[in-house]
């Protein structure tokens, strides 16, 4: 009996603790099964918002720091549509926006099932400016009774630290995400379970696995201005980015790269960045840092519209013929027309944003064939009408050849017949000749033969030579006539060669040759003397001036450098400039010598803003009159040779330029040289869209800088136009349209829209710019820490600032305060903290060169001292680099991620009591699925994504 | 791929010449189109107010063969790019001409800023005082048809202008409007009798058509002396029965 009753009872107690084990078992299985759920609720909450690559991703300001720490998603969205669902193939703006907090949220239920999530919240549109662009916060607000908070302490490396985020340390932000309850199917439904979810994107990390390549390497933070060419940075890395930046200070960093980059490859080093833990210099604190780092970072490197950029290398490298040219341009041009993703309708653009029309489009899709082709031909798009215009302008593209700058006409008259004194009819001879002024704008000696060729064919064709009448009556005219001038005719007029110098920095009249034919007409004229005498007379003309190279010496093979007009208006002539009004007169007064006088025409800056005779500008300037580039000096036409101080004499071989005034973008010193880059390579980076010339005004390329940047000028025109059309520029659009990699899913770019910090030295965003090159010097920490933390200027604010309200007031391109919705929009955020441009002594005042302060790289930014020449800051007085900032960071930028990181959690309840939980993390990778457009195979649009889990695991149960 | 070209470079001109600009007009002029006893001494100025902003700098004050005042050409524009002006030195008793534009050549002279040109334009005046005889505009002494009166298209086969002066011979500025429409006579034979004092241009009339004569006006002054004194303007109408 006994042994029967120790065997039921140890039968009993076996199937209790066989009945409690499977229970224990069965709930974590249901806490498991809950937190699958959480996963799939996760992954289809990024599929409501991302499945057409339209979305950004943003965290919201630390300061004020938000109750729970979270990141949020934004998409457009049909106003009309109840559910605020995303909307195929538009683009954020502040007009359409929706968003979501990447976490569980829940109402209150009581069906079956998961508790539903609350509807999106709209952004409110019109948004006052004085109101954040932001998700409000979750009502009733996320707390420790209603969520989970996934800012768990857990073992990190060898030490522990938090499973979101350090900082503030010692008492961190919780992680919280909220609770969704979930019922079963009983009369009524009883909680049987519950889940949470929290969601990062992976790309407000450093990307360890493919950052850092080539460290001490010649492809490392080069000065892409720098002669010779650096060599281009490998497809395969992510431009240079300095992973050893999430680094404390006292890290030796060099050696953390060494380390880092020693396991391998770009993609193959890290299988999880836990690895890092145990690497020299990242292991002691990778419990503070492990939130800024991560190994599975990619994104689309899609347009806004989710379309996929178009590549501009590929395009446009190893193309040859100008049809094969003019087809690139042309297609650059029409994407450009197509996937634009402005602000504003292309409609309602003003003609100086230059996307609305299609002569600039083409001009400047040109331009950019030409800054990547490596020939020397430039690319000829044919003649368009600009619009509300009425006549043709040749559009073609610059290569890096000497530019026509000058055309003076010169005439010389002899053998005059007039005695001296009296009226009547006389006779003299009179020659003409032609000068031209080529113009070198860039660093290195430049050769007339390489641009136009060196055959009988390589010309240059003038017509329309100013008639010389006096008293009414016509003395000299020859303005039907082509002068067809060839390369052989042309001589310097000081030297030999063909060679066209570079100029010499600081030098203002450096870079220029002029070149000379010889006497092309001989004519013996009569000309009249009257009672009421008056001097001979240039009448108004249109001189077209046609360069044209040819390599071959066959016609077909002609191509057009420039192709030009300059008008003149009537002038009184004077063959001398001091001389007084009773003399001058060059027919009457060579019978004894020679007298010469010139029609003198140089490059000219704005048609509008020119003050008279002397402010010309940039020859590479294409207005929309095909002779807006030209200035005429109608005061001067003084070329006798015996007269020290010609007008024509002290124009040769002399760059008349200010282009001060006028510099819209880079050139603001007339003396700075070179005055232009161009690449004739593949680009290095988006970013150099920014040397691309615009033609839109004089020294103006495509604009990647600050919108209130001020003019640096009083001059009365100009001071309004540059202004006016920095503040409404908007090519930084362009950034986000092209792309220069070849791979179109890129790994490991940052999202510039992150806030992953530890302190103020610490931050994701610190790798991208920890010694860039800025000129002559790269960043420091101290600039760094400009950068990523508030600079304490009320001109500037850093990148992080972008979300927090840059005092006093918001800055009138993040007006509401929001985050990035295009990698372009950092430039001008970039180029302020560059260039803060306060005036001479810092803060205020006229300069005296330069309005480039570098507020993040000076000493003491308002110290004006650093300023002055030959000062120990080489950067003070150059105005070269303000977009250096934003190229070197251009192609590993985003503001949208592929992979995130899902924390999840399942608890099995009974009775209101947690009877096990399941907590996870898995990376989820969203695979855009991309439909080519049947109108043009260009677009490539989102049509579509797929959800992978490419890693999953426990990490309590 | 080179027809594509063209026709994307079709479609894009045609896509932006949508809006073309307007033509420049001259609002007002000092001295008037026509003026006579203007006094020489206090016209220091000849000024031109038009109905747009110019493109600045370019101006064409100057034509071939024409009577231009005596002038530096310094052209002054106001702040509003509206007007400009030249400094003259004036003689009485003179007739002048300032030919605007007067060669029409594409690009050059009084623009827009979008370059929409001033058609060629004749500011004609005379100073006060007695002309010489070289400096009298010459004045025209009759016409046929006549002026107000029916003219028979079938015995009526030329319009035939007779001056009191000897013209120049290798151009005329006659006008002809058929019921208010411009006749192109770029092309049609015209003759002047030797002493160069009868015009004459062969013309076949329409029945029953109203007709108008300009001779010489703003933008034509091809009735002129030998010497480019320019007849003053005349106007006749007529019709045909």
């Amino acid at each position: 009996m006994a042994l029967i009753i120790v065997i039921v009872v140890a039968y009993l107690a076996s199937t209790r603790i066989e009945r409690s084990t499977s229970s224990v078992y069965a709930n974590r299985l249901r806490a498991k099964i809950h937190a699958d759920s959480s996963l799939t609720a996760a992954i289809h909450l990024l599929r409501e918002s991302t499945r057409y690559g339209n979305y950004i991703t943003a965290m919201p300001a630390p300061s004020p720091t938000p109750a729970s720490i979270y990141t949020e998603i934004y998409r457009p969205t049909d106003p009309a549509d109840p559910n605020h669902g995303v909307k195929a193939d538009d683009y954020l703006q502040l007009s359409n926006a929706a968003g979501e907090i990447l976490v569980s949220r829940a109402t209150a239920g009581s069906s079956s099932g998961p508790d539903p999530r609350p509807s999106p919240d709209v952004v409110p549109t019109p948004l006052p400016a004085s109101s954040p662009f932001a998700l409000p916060s979750p009502s009733p607000a996320l707390s420790p009774g209603n969520s989970y908070d996934f800012n768990q302490i857990v073992t990190v490396g060898s030490g522990t630290g938090r499973l979101v985020q350090p900082s503030p340390s010692p008492t961190p932000s919780p992680a919280f995400g909220q609770w969704v309850n979930v019922r079963n199917n009983a009369s009524p439904p009883e909680v049987i379970g519950r889940y949470a979810f929290y969601i990062e994107d992976e790309s407000m990390k450093v990307n360890v696995n493919y950052v850092g390549n080539n460290i001490g390497g010649s492809n490392m933070r080069v000065n892409d201005l720098s002669s010779p060419i650096p060599a281009s940075t490998p497809t395969s890395q992510i431009q240079e980015i300095d992973p050893s930046a999430i680094l404390p200070t006292t890290a030796s960093r060099a050696t953390a790269d060494t380390t880092l980059t020693g396991l391998g490859n770009a993609g193959s080093r890290l299988p999880s960045r836990s690895t890092l833990g145990l690497l020299t210099q990242w292991a002691t604190t990778f419990s503070d840092y492990a939130h800024l780092a991560t190994a599975f970072s990619e994104d689309d490197n899609t347009t806004a519209r989710g379309w996929r950029r178009l590549d501009l290398n590929a395009l446009a490298s190893g193309v040859s013929g100008n049809a094969p040219k003019a087809a690139v341009a042309t297609r650059i041009a029409n994407w450009i027309r197509d996937a634009w993703t402005g602000p504003t309708p292309i409609a309602n653009l003003q003609d100086y944003q230059m996307f609305g029309d299609d002569w600039l489009r083409k001009q400047i899709a040109a331009n950019i064939v030409d800054y990547i082709d490596t020939d020397n031909t430039p690319t000829d798009m044919g003649d368009i009408v600009p619009s509300g215009f009425s006549i043709a302008v040749p559009v073609i593209g610059f290569k890096k050849t000497p530019y026509l700058a000058g055309v003076n006409v010169v005439y010389q008259a002899s053998n005059s017949t007039y005695p001296g004194s009296g009226t009547g009819t006389f006779t003299a001879t009179i020659k003409m000749k032609v000068q031209f002024l080529f113009l070198n704008l860039y660093d290195t000696t430049l050769d007339l033969a390489a641009a136009m060729g060196n055959t009988t064919l390589s010309r240059v064709e003038v017509k329309g030579v100013p008639i010389v009448q006096k008293n009414g009556n016509t003395v000299y005219d020859v303005s039907s006539q082509t002068w067809t001038i060839k390369l052989s005719d042309l001589t310097p007029v000081n030297g030999s060669g063909t060679t066209v110098p570079a100029g010499t920095d600081g030098t203002t009249t450096s870079g220029a040759r002029t070149f000379q034919t010889n006497w092309l007409d001989t004519q013996t004229v009569s000309f009249t003397v009257a009672k009421s005498d008056q001097p001979p007379k240039f009448l108004a003309q249109s001189i077209t001036v046609k360069w044209i190279g040819n390599r071959t010496g066959n016609a077909a093979d002609d191509y057009r450098i420039d192709d030009t007009a300059i008008v003149t208006s009537a002038v009184t002539t004077k063959w001398c400039k001091t001389c007084g009004s009773s003399s001058g007169d060059f027919l009457k007064e060579s019978n004894s010598t020679t007298r010469q006088i010139a029609s003198i025409n140089y490059i000219s800056g704005y048609q509008g803003a020119i003050v008279s005779g002397a402010t010309p500008g940039d020859p590479r300037y294409r207005g929309r009159l095909v002779s807006d580039r030209w200035n005429f000096d109608n005061t001067r036409t003084d070329a006798d040779p015996s007269d020290p101080s010609n007008k024509l004499d002290s124009v040769v071989d002399t760059v008349d330029i200010n282009a001060r005034p006028y510099g819209f973008d880079w050139f603001d010193f007339s003396g700075d040289r070179p005055l232009a880059f161009i690449r004739n390579g593949p680009m290095m980076n988006i970013g150099e869209l920014g040397n691309v010339a615009a033609c839109e005004y004089p020294w103006r390329t495509l604009y990647l800088q600050y919108p209130e940047r001020p003019a640096n000028t009083t001059a009365a025109v100009p001071a309004v136009d540059i202004p006016l059309r920095r503040g409404h520029s908007v090519d930084y659009v362009l950034a986000d349209l092209f792309r220069t990699q070849s791979v179109q899913t890129r790994m490991g770019a940052i999202n510039i829209n992150t806030q992953q910090q530890l302190g103020i030295q610490q931050r994701a965003l610190g790798p991208l710019f920890l010694g860039v090159p800025i000129g002559a010097q790269n960043l420091s920490q101290t600039a760094l820490d400009r950068i990523d933390n508030d600079p304490g200027s009320a001109l500037a604010a850093s990148v992080s600032n972008r979300r927090a309200i840059p005092a006093p007031t918001p800055f009138p391109d993040n007006g509401p305060i929001r985050p990035f919705f295009q990698a372009g929009e950092l430039a001008s955020v970039l180029s302020r903290l560059v260039n803060t441009s306060p005036g001479g002594s810092g803060t205020t005042g006229s300069p005296g060169r330069s309005t480039v302060s570098y507020d993040i790289l000076r000493t003491t930014a308002t110290n004006s001292s650093e300023k002055v020449s030959g000062s120990t800051n080489g950067n003070i007085q150059r105005d070269m680099q303000v977009e250096q900032l934003f190229r070197e960071v251009s192609n590993s930028i985003t503001t949208r991620g592929n992979v995130f990181r899902v924390l999840y959690v399942g608890q099995a309840l009974k009775n209101g009591l947690v009877q096990a939980e399941y907590l996870g993390e898995a990376f989820v990778e969203r695979q855009g699925q991309f439909t080519v457009d049947a109108s043009n195979p260009d677009i490539t649009r989102t049509t579509g994504s797929i959800y992978k889990t490419i890693a999953n695991r426990v990490i309590t149960e | 791929m080179k027809r594509l070209l063209q026709v994307t470079f079709l479609l894009g001109n045609c896509f932006v010449s949508g809006a073309l600009a307007d033509p420049l007009k001259l609002i007002s002029t000092s001295p008037e189109f026509w003026a006579t006893n203007v006094n020489a001494p206090s016209q220091k100025k000849i000024s031109l107010t038009f109905d747009q902003r110019l493109r600045s700098r370019l101006t064409d004050w100057v034509g071939l063969d024409v009577l231009s005042p005596p002038s530096d050409l310094q052209t002054t524009f106001s702040p509003d790019q509206m007007s400009c002006s030249i400094d003259v030195h004036l003689d009485p008793g003179r007739v002048y001409i300032c030919a605007l534009n007067g060669r029409g050549i594409p690009g050059v002279g009084f623009q827009t800023e979008k370059g929409a040109p001033l058609p060629p334009t004749f500011l004609v005046f005379q100073t006060a005082g007695t002309p010489t005889p070289d400096d009298a505009p010459p004045r025209v002494k009759g016409i046929i048809p006549t002026n107000g009166g029916q003219i028979d298209p079938a015995r009526t086969r030329a319009i035939v202008i007779t001056f009191d002066q000897p013209m120049g011979t290798k151009k005329h500025g006659l006008h002809v409007f058929e019921n208010n429409s411009p006749v192109d006579l770029s092309k049609v034979p015209f003759t002047y009798s030797p002493d160069g004092r009868t015009f004459t241009l062969p013309y076949n009339f329409r029945p029953g058509t109203q007709y108008r004569l300009e001779l010489n006006s703003v933008s034509d002054v091809g009735f002129s002396r030998a010497n480019r004194i320019p007849l003053w303007p005349v106007q006749i109408s007529f019709t045909t029965g």
